[in-house]
Formats: C-alpha cells, sequence, structure tokens
C-alpha cells in the first residue's frame, strides 16, 4: 500500500520539523508530506538556544526526501493560473498549496486561520493541524506522557507555535506542555 | 481589475501590474531585451506587457517573478507602485555625490513603502496623521525661525516644554511621518522623502546611536515641516560650509529637543540643587533625560548662555567620555522602541490583520521582514502589548488615545 499524500503549508512543515522527528511521524502515520517548491522555500529557521545563544537553525526539507518522508513538488502547468488567482489573495506557499490541493485532490494540513478559510471557501475537505498529526502519531507510536511533552515542547520553542484557540486538540497540548 | 481567472490570463488593473513589471525589472537592473529574451518573447511584447497593453499569461507571470526575486504575490498587488521614492532620492543625491551605494537603499525603501501602502489598503485604513501646511522660512533668520517653529509645533502638538521620551510614536502617530530604521551608509545619518499616498517618510540609520538617531529625526521632520516637497538625504558632515537649509534643521532639532524654556528652568533648578555648580555628571544626567548627546546638550547650553562658550571643547580637551559616565552613574539607554526597523502604525496593521485572519503567517512575515518562526516571536511580542489581544480577537487601535 502506498502511503497516504498529505500537503503541508510551510506552517505544518515548520512545526514537524521542529519536533526532530518528522521521518519518524512520516513512517509511523503512513504518511508522505507533500510540500509545494513556493512553500518549501517559505519554511526559513527554528530558533534554538546554543550557549545561552539564540541561534537558527535553516530548516532543510530537501533533507528527508529520500527516506520518503517529504515530497517537495512543483506546480504543474494546469495548475499556475488557478495558483496566480490564489496568490492575489494569500502568499505564494498558501496559494501553490491550496491549487495543488484543489487541482490534485489532496488533504492539506495548515494551521493559517486565513488559508484555512480560503479552503472552505474552495470547498476543500477541512485541513488537518499540526496538533492533530502530533496526536495521532503519539497515540499511534505509544508515546509516554514525558515524550510527549518534549515533543509539544520543541514545537513551542524552536517553532514559536501555540495553537489557536477554536483548535479542537487546545486542550491536549495545553494538558501536555503545562501539567507536567 | 483582476480580471484573472483559472484559466485565464492576467491583467491586473492592466496598467498596474504593467507598472509592477517595469518597477521590478529595474530594481533587478535588467534591460526590456535581457528579460525579453530569457522569457522567450519579443522586446515589443515585453514592452507591451509593461504598458499593460497586452495580457500577462500565467506561466509568464510565473517567470518573471522567478527572474526579478519578487513573490507572485507582490507583482499581483492592484496598487501603484512607489517609485516616486527612488525618482525623488536619487534627485536628492546628485547633490550630495560624496554618497554612493545607495541604490539597495532606494529599492528597500520602495518595497518598504509599498508594504505599508498594502496593509493600509488591506486594513481599509488611512495612514495617521495631521500634517501642518509647509511654512515658509524664506528671508528668515534660520536660528530664530527654527526656534519660532519649533515652539509652534510642541504647542500643535500638546507636549509642553519637556523632554519628549517617545518621540518616534509623537512623529509617527501624531503628526503622521512614516518612520524606518534601516542600515545606511555610514555617512549617511538618514533621509527624507515625501510620496503619496504615505506622506512623509524618514529613514535613520540604524548603526548611530540612538541619540544620534533621534537627533536625526527631529532634524528631518524639520525639511518635512518647511520643504515636504523635496527629498533630502542628510550626511554626518563636519564641514565648515553646511547649507542654509540644514543649519535651520539642525537649529530646529535642537530647540525642538530640547526647548528653550524648559531646558533653562531644568537646568537652573539642577544647579540651585547643586549649590549653583554644575558637573559634567550633571551634563550627563540632563542629556539622559532629553535623549541626546551629551555634546548636543551641553552644545544647546553654551547657546542659551546657561553654561560658558567653549564648554564642550573643554570638555573634549579633557577626554570626557560620556557614554562612560553614563554607565558609571547607572543610566539606562534610551527608549528601545527607537530601534525598531518598522514604523509602529506598520506594525499594528501587520499584527493585528493577522489577528483577524485577514493575511496568512507568510504574509505576516514579508510585511514584517522575517521569516515565519520570526514572525511568531514577533507577533507573540506585539499581543502582549495593551494594543492588541492575544486572544486574536478584532480590536481595531485607536492610535491617537495609544500615545495621548
Amino acid at each position: 500500500m502506498p502511503r497516504r499524500k498529505i500537503l503541508l503549508d510551510a506552517c505544518v512543515a515548520i512545526n514537524l520539523a521542529a519536533t526532530g522527528g518528522l521521518e519518524d511521524i512520516a513512517s509511523t502515520l503512513d504518511m508522505t508530506f507533500n510540500i509545494a517548491a513556493q512553500a518549501a522555500a517559505e519554511v526559513g529557521y527554528l530558533r534554538d538556544i546554543s550557549d545561552g545563544e539564540l541561534v537558527l537553525t535553516p530548516i532543510n526539507l530537501a533533507q528527508f526526501e529520500q527516506g520518503h518522508a517529504v515530497e517537495i513538488l512543483d506546480l504543474a502547468p494546469a495548475e499556475l493560473a488557478l495558483y496566480i488567482e490564489l496568490a492575489a489573495l494569500v502568499d505564494d506557499g498558501e496559494a501553490a498549496t491550496i491549487a495543488m490541493a484543489i487541482k490534485r485532490g489532496l488533504d492539506i494540513a495548515t494551521d493559517d486561520r486565513r488559508a484555512r478559510t480560503l479552503c472552505q471557501e474552495r470547498h476543500l475537505a477541512e485541513p488537518l493541524r499540526t496538533t492533530a498529526l502530533l496526536h495521532a502519531y503519539a497515540d499511534a507510536a505509544h508515546l509516554t506522557d514525558t515524550r510527549i511533552r518534549e515533543l509539544l515542547t520543541s514545537v513551542r520553542d524552536r517553532a514559536s507555535f501555540q495553537p489557536g484557540r477554536s483548535d479542537p486538540e487546545l486542550k491536549w497540548w495545553n494538558d501536555h506542555t503545562d501539567n507536567l | 481589475m483582476m480580471t484573472g481567472g483559472e484559466h485565464g490570463a492576467y491583467d491586473a488593473g492592466s496598467e498596474t501590474m504593467g507598472a509592477r513589471l517595469r518597477a521590478a525589472r529595474e530594481a533587478r537592473g535588467l534591460t526590456q531585451a535581457q528579460v525579453a529574451a530569457e522569457l522567450g518573447v519579443s522586446r515589443p511584447l515585453l514592452i507591451a506587457m509593461e504598458k499593460g497593453s497586452r495580457d500577462v499569461q500565467p506561466d509568464e507571470l510565473v517567470s518573471l517573478a522567478r527572474l526579478y526575486g519578487k513573490p507572485v504575490s507582490e507583482l499581483l498587488r492592484p496598487t501603484a507602485p512607489p517609485v516616486a521614492i527612488g525618482a525623488r532620492l536619487r534627485a536628492a543625491l546628485a547633490s550630495a555625490p560624496e554618497t554612493d551605494n545607495l541604490p539597495a537603499l532606494i529599492i528597500r525603501l520602495e518595497e518598504l513603502a509599498d508594504n505599508y501602502i498594502d496593509l493600509l489598503r488591506r486594513a481599509g485604513a488611512e495612514p495617521p496623521g495631521r500634517y501642518p501646511p509647509v511654512r515658509n522660512i524664506d528671508h528668515l533668520d534660520p536660528a530664530q525661525a527654527a526656534e519660532d517653529l519649533a515652539t509652534e509645533e510642541r504647542n500643535r502638538l500638546g507636549i509642553g516644554d519637556g523632554p519628549v521620551p517617545r518621540l518616534r510614536e509623537v512623529l509617527e502617530v501624531e503628526v503622521g511621518l512614516r518612520v524606518f530604521v534601516e542600515p545606511l551608509p555610514s555617512r549617511v545619518a538618514g533621509l527624507f522623502v515625501y510620496v503619496e499616498p504615505l506622506g512623509g517618510c524618514i529613514a535613520l540609520n540604524a548603526n548611530h546611536p540612538a541619540e544620534r538617531r533621534r537627533w536625526t529625526l527631529a532634524h528631518e521632520y524639520a525639511h518635512f515641516l518647511v520643504s515636504r516637497g523635496r527629498a533630502e538625504v542628510t550626511l554626518v558632515s563636519h564641514r565648515r560650509q553646511i547649507p542654509e537649509t540644514e543649519r535651520f534643521a539642525d537649529a530646529f532639532a535642537a530647540s525642538f529637543l530640547m526647548p528653550r524654556s524648559g531646558l533653562s528652568r531644568r537646568f537652573n533648578e539642577l544647579k540651585r540643587s547643586r549649590a549653583g555648580q554644575v558637573t559634567a555628571a550633571a551634563l550627563v544626567q540632563l542629556a539622559h533625560a532629553y535623549q541626546v548627546s551629551v555634546q548636543a546638550l551641553t552644545l544647546r547650553l553654551e547657546e542659551l548662555r546657561l553654561v560658558r562658550p567653549g564648554t564642550w571643547d573643554r570638555l573634549s580637551d579633557h577626554n570626557f567620555q560620556p557614554r562612560a559616565a553614563a554607565r558609571l552613574l547607572g543610566l539606562q539607554a534610551a527608549d528601545e522602541t527607537s530601534a525598531e526597523s518598522l514604523p509602529f502604525y506598520y506594525r499594528v496593521l501587520a499584527t493585528q490583520l493577522y489577528a483577524d485572519g485577514e493575511i496568512t503567517e507568510g504574509q505576516l512575515a514579508r510585511y514584517l521582514g522575517t521569516d515565519i518562526v520570526g514572525a511568531r516571536r514577533a507577533y507573540q511580542r506585539l499581543t502582549e502589548t495593551r494594543d492588541i489581544s492575544a486572544e486574536g480577537a478584532s480590536q481595531i487601535v485607536d492610535l491617537s488615545e495609544a500615545v495621548g
């Protein structure tokens, strides 16, 4: 069985990269994370502390391609017109991701409020969120509470991510980041 | 208007898109012939695209964006690019031949202004501020005209005659200047340019100390008040022959930052409290209170005849080190917000649009000139202030009250 393909936007890709276990997440969930080249170009850096100093750690998604955890995709010619239509509304990365999701019928993962609204307007299935992926991974991998906490605090600290108030997994997130 | 669709070509406006394509090409330093060759079209066809008389196909737009190093989304903005900034600054630079290496800065300022205009468009907002009419100071004594105008402006803004701790915010929000802090060539202290629809834009040298930036800000403010149609580039100059307009702007900066009445009162109070003796430490404390350099303060005191002429020269001769003295006295650095690269209202607009779900994280990052994690950190910092709700609820900030 081929792995399930999920289109990640830059924001979710950053969060998964921040866990330090992106490949394990992909294999445990039996997924390949597809990322539009425009989105991959926007991922930038994680923030780490080294010797008490803040350092920028570049995110290199291409390194995950060999293990089939990640596949970076280019827009097809037939997708360009839709991409440009969407780029008038959102940034290039989100526009490319949503155009691919529409044209290729792929599921999408994004936490971005504007992007999620646009997906809804374009009648896409409700996008996955970072927390849903992490929760599914934690369950599937039978992670201990301590390990879950490490995972989530990595995302919180290295990617400065905090789930939104409307995130259904917010309680799970808070329980594991605040109470342990 | 944007008429593109899933299957169509794009004629965003079409002159607007043409103007954007042209501006992007020129910013990249490419000729029409070079771009036409890269794109595989004839030069007349590219000219037609830049004039807006020929629609741009999606694949062409993607190729052009790649060639120009611009996001597609930026080329699609429905407002004309603020190219007047470059034209005006280049004219100002023609009279300041010792400044070179500024083309990159001009491009950067055009980008920032373009971002600001785009934020205003997205928010449906007007830039803040109340512009006074341009003042004519022809045939007036520069020093006296500067003193009078500084007093008048302080009265207009209702800021009394004391120090102005948050000068940048007052000038951005109350006056309506757009203040950017960018690394400039070391000889350039700052620059001023007026461009519609933003109004007066000022860039200050990020590499200069806070006190120097503050002085430059007040100096550029003077140019805005009396000659806003003319762009100005202010050089760090030790020349004896200073043009009258620059002497006026410096005199205005001194009077605005250290008003005669308030400074005299504070100085005399200080003198009384020290049994008539004014020490170097007292000058350091007073300079700190006004957030100006000890040199600027001492020269102003000399001008007002509150200390003997030549006091600063004597201090310099004795190798007086104002920064070391300030550290010794435990005086903290000046207002940190004055070092922020982007204008206060610009940051508020970007953050609020993101909080309201009107723009994406990627767009927020681009507006703030950082990457996505950097934008998240900036958002968290900004929402820790009283201006924006951390919960992301819509909350229009009344900026005139925010600094009131």
